[in-house]
């Protein structure tokens, strides 16, 4: 079920020039930590003159959809869905 | 005879494409069957099913509680544009480092032009294995495409439709008859119900007879030179590498609730026309027609036009316009609005004013559209907006896209690997 979330959240972010490699680590959202385990899609758009980073991942059974603000440089967790 | 040049066109079909870059994007929904519909409400339309729905029987135009009523379990999601316009445009990315004439059909169909390619040289069967296999490496493991190479435009897409997912096949002067032979009519894109029955007419029952017709009875058949073209298509000529300009700028809105009230559907209109002059716009285009369609809840069709004496091009002139169109309408409710505008000149802002009041109209205009452009669509709007935030989505057209020139980035696609 997805539910639409639309806060602020906490994320360590790696981008590594030896394996070339960029993408969100960990979450942290209300108290918990999220281990990013795969990341299905990045894809970006421009919101007016403001380039936003969306990162689909997952955590466990857990789907999360987070977006990067690219002018304010903050992090916000769009949605989060899981399978019933 | 069929055309006996080596195959040089290749037809590319990204597989369910919403529903594939869905599950691409969650890996949890991979192998599930899914649905991306216009809206999740069991009226809404299915936009794309999965390859696991489609299995099922669920098609793409079926309402959302058909799906349900076929698998009660299904996903049902919204459309995300800005996700499939960005697949769209990571795929054309990679498909222009092996050919310079790549032409987008539509937001998951492309055709490559190899004559002259480097490519051509090694072989498109090869060339389309490494495609496949690059995709899955560098756009999403999960996205299949089929793939059909020809002599020309219309065999390669009927090559692409033949295996579905992941196909890969090839039809050229050794093959087409023995393929065609295998499908209807009706499997022929361009030959549905209309022109099934004028080769009925003409004695035409199947593809291979169609194959067979002399050049006469095919004009016979279609009335005139369509015959011509229908032969020189069938036997592997190409006629079909016409790249059609922009014609028009339109925008429509399936309403959630049918009404006839003037006042609900002149705001939706509004919106509608909004989003049609900032595209306009965009363009550098002005219009000198308008024209809005209805469809009516009894399901007629409904629609008008008009030409104006000055070209327009802000929101106001274009919702005038409209608006008096509008007001002429049948009194029945109305379940689909569609306004379009046409005889479109690309002279934006560079027509001589003589009056005062088109200096201020333009800098009106222009200054609105750059707060849009900063800030987002719909900051600055008209007030009759009001209460319409959620209504009139992002949505990617069927068929030819036009509109994907309006979302290029000027910002180049990194090939940066994700986990």
């Amino acid at each position: 079920m997805l539910t639409k979330i639309d806060e602020r959240v906490s994320v360590k972010f790696v981008s590594s020039v030896l394996t070339n490699k960029v993408y969100p680590e960990t979450i942290y959202w209300r108290g918990r930590v999220y281990k990013v385990s795969k990341v299905g899609l990045h894809h970006f758009y421009k919101h007016g003159r403001t380039l936003k980073h969306i990162f689909s991942v997952i955590s466990g059974e857990t789907a999360f959809r987070l977006s990067f603000d690219t002018e304010s440089l903050q992090w916000k967790l769009e949605e989060v869905s899981e399978l019933n | 005879m069929f055309n006996n040049t080596p195959s040089y066109i290749m037809h590319l079909d990204l597989n369910s494409c919403f529903a594939t870059v869905e599950q691409q994007a969650n890996p949890l929904l991979r192998g599930k069957p899914i649905a991306v519909a216009a809206y999740t409400s069991p009226g809404g339309c299915i936009l794309a099913a999965s390859i696991e729905a489609k299995k099922l029987g669920i098609k793409t135009g079926m309402r959302v509680k058909e799906g349900r009523e076929i698998y009660p379990k299904i996903i049902v999601l919204p459309p995300d544009p800005n996700k499939y316009r960005f697949v769209n445009r990571k795929l054309v990315a990679l498909l222009r480092e092996y050919s310079s004439e790549v032409y987008i059909k539509s937001i998951d169909e492309m055709v490559l032009n190899f004559s002259g390619s480097p490519c051509f040289e090694k072989g498109l069967k090869n060339t389309a294995v490494e495609i496949k296999r690059r995709i899955k490496e560098e756009i999403g493991e999960w996205l299949t495409m089929s793939v059909g190479i020809a002599p020309n435009r219309f065999w390669a897409k009927l090559a692409s439709s033949l295996k579905k997912p992941d196909g890969l096949i090839e039809i050229n002067y050794t093959n087409a008859q023995d393929k065609l032979s295998k499908i209807q009519l009706s499997d022929i894109h361009g030959i549905k119900t209309g022109n099934i029955a004028r080769l009925n007419l003409a004695g035409i029952y199947t593809p291979s007879q169609f194959y067979n017709s002399p050049i006469p009875l095919l004009k016979r058949a279609f009335g005139g030179i369509a015959g011509y073209y229908w032969y020189l298509r069938l036997h592997g000529f190409e006629i079909d590498n016409v790249e059609f300009s922009r014609k028009s700028y339109g925008n429509s809105y399936a309403l959630y609730k049918k009404t006839a009230d003037i006042n609900e559907l002149s705001k939706i209109l509004c919106k509608l026309v909004e989003k049609m002059g900032r595209r306009l716009r965009r363009g550098g285009y002005t219009a000198q027609g308008i024209h809005v369609s209805c469809l009516l809840s009894d399901y007629s069709y409904w629609h008008q036009g008009n030409k104006t004496e000055k070209a327009m091009y802000t929101n106001t002139e274009l919702y005038r316009e409209a608006l008096k169109i509008l007001k002429r309408k049948p009194d029945k409710e109305v379940k689909i609005l569609a306004v379009s505008c046409y005889l479109l000149e690309k002279n934006l802002y560079n027509q001589l004013g003589f009056f005062e009041d088109e200096a201020s109209k333009r800098k009106l205009s222009q200054a609105v559209d750059k707060i849009n452009d900063r800030y987002g669509d719909f900051v600055v709007s008209s007030a009759r907006m009001m209460g319409l935030d959620n209504k009139v989505l992002d949505r990617i057209a069927f068929g030819g896209i036009k509109e994907l020139e309006e979302f290029i980035f000027e910002e180049q696609v990194e090939r940066v690997e994700f986990v």
